[in-house]
């Protein structure tokens, strides 16, 4: 096997399945918080624990003239639902990530220069997500 | 069908005709035939290809060069500005649609690019001029 450059991926925003529409890259970024624990008397290095983790996702759906109204109403900011991503695809076995979020900003760019029309998303995390790539989770 | 092939279609019915400059004479494989005569549009591929946009979506960007040819260079430039006029933002999403529509290739915008100007000494003998301009052509496989 190889290192996938597959785009073949599977993408669904509040049960709408938007995987024809993204564009450029599909972001998910985990992260930890961690708590500051140095001790000990003489101590030259900070010592830290993890704390609690979040997720942050971010991704382009393109303006579809044909196609817009069949998602465009879950473009809305302030949406919470589930997100659910397959990077490839949503077949038995591959892996998935599911979990609710929050659509935080939405911001749709035009160019004079006709680059494409897109709408660029981010998603914070709402809940204790329901499966996760790293955690070895699939569909 | 092949995109360029399309395009070149579409261009060739949409300039034959439209400009007494040229009347029917639109050649779209760079090449003229033999026997043609002076003043005529040429038109052929410069660039491009495929651009990635969305997965299962075949969009292209091609980079078209369109010329008159004539014998004078008033002539050719005249072209260059007519071609101009019936081209630029002629595509669907443009703001001057006016393309005939083809079954297999939508084309999206249709942008004007760098200019082509050249003196030729055909058949070491003659000057002849070309004038017109490259086109950005956005298209995307219906």
């Amino acid at each position: 096997m190889a290192a996938t450059n597959t785009n073949a991926g599977y993408l669904t925003w509040n049960a709408v399945d938007i995987a024809g529409f993204w564009t450029e890259q599909i972001n998910s970024e985990g992260s930890a918080e961690t708590e500051d624990v140095t001790h000990g008397a003489g101590a030259t290095h900070i010592m830290r624990l993890p704390k609690l983790k979040d997720r942050k996702m971010d991704f382009m759906v393109i303006y579809d003239v044909g196609s817009l109204a069949t998602y465009v109403a879950q473009l809305e900011e302030g949406t919470m639902a589930e997100l659910i991503w397959g990077p490839e695809g949503n077949a038995a076995g591959k892996p998935c990530f599911q979990g609710d979020m929050i659509l935080t900003s939405v911001k749709l760019g035009a160019s004079v220069e006709k680059t494409k029309l897109a709408f660029n998303l981010s998603f914070v995390q709402a809940d204790v997500p329901t499966k996760t790539i790293e955690g070895g989770d699939t569909f | 069908m092949d995109e360029i092939q399309a395009l070149f279609e579409v261009w060739k019915a949409h300039l034959r005709g439209a400009s007494p400059l040229w009347g029917q004479q639109v050649y779209p494989n760079g090449m003229a035939p033999a026997d043609a005569v002076r003043p005529y549009v040429l038109m052929f591929w410069a660039g491009g290809g495929y651009v990635p946009v969305t997965q299962n979506r075949r969009t292209v960007r091609l980079t078209i060069s369109v010329k008159g040819v004539a014998d004078e260079m008033a002539a050719a430039l005249a072209m260059k500005a007519a071609l101009g006029d019936l081209l630029m933002d002629s595509g669907v999403y443009d703001t001057n649609p006016s393309l005939p529509a083809h079954a297999d290739w939508l084309i999206k915008t249709v942008t004007q690019d760098r200019i082509i100007y050249l003196e030729e000494a055909f058949q070491g003998a003659q000057w002849i001029y070309h004038a017109g301009n490259q086109y950005v052509v956005e298209m995307e496989r219906v």
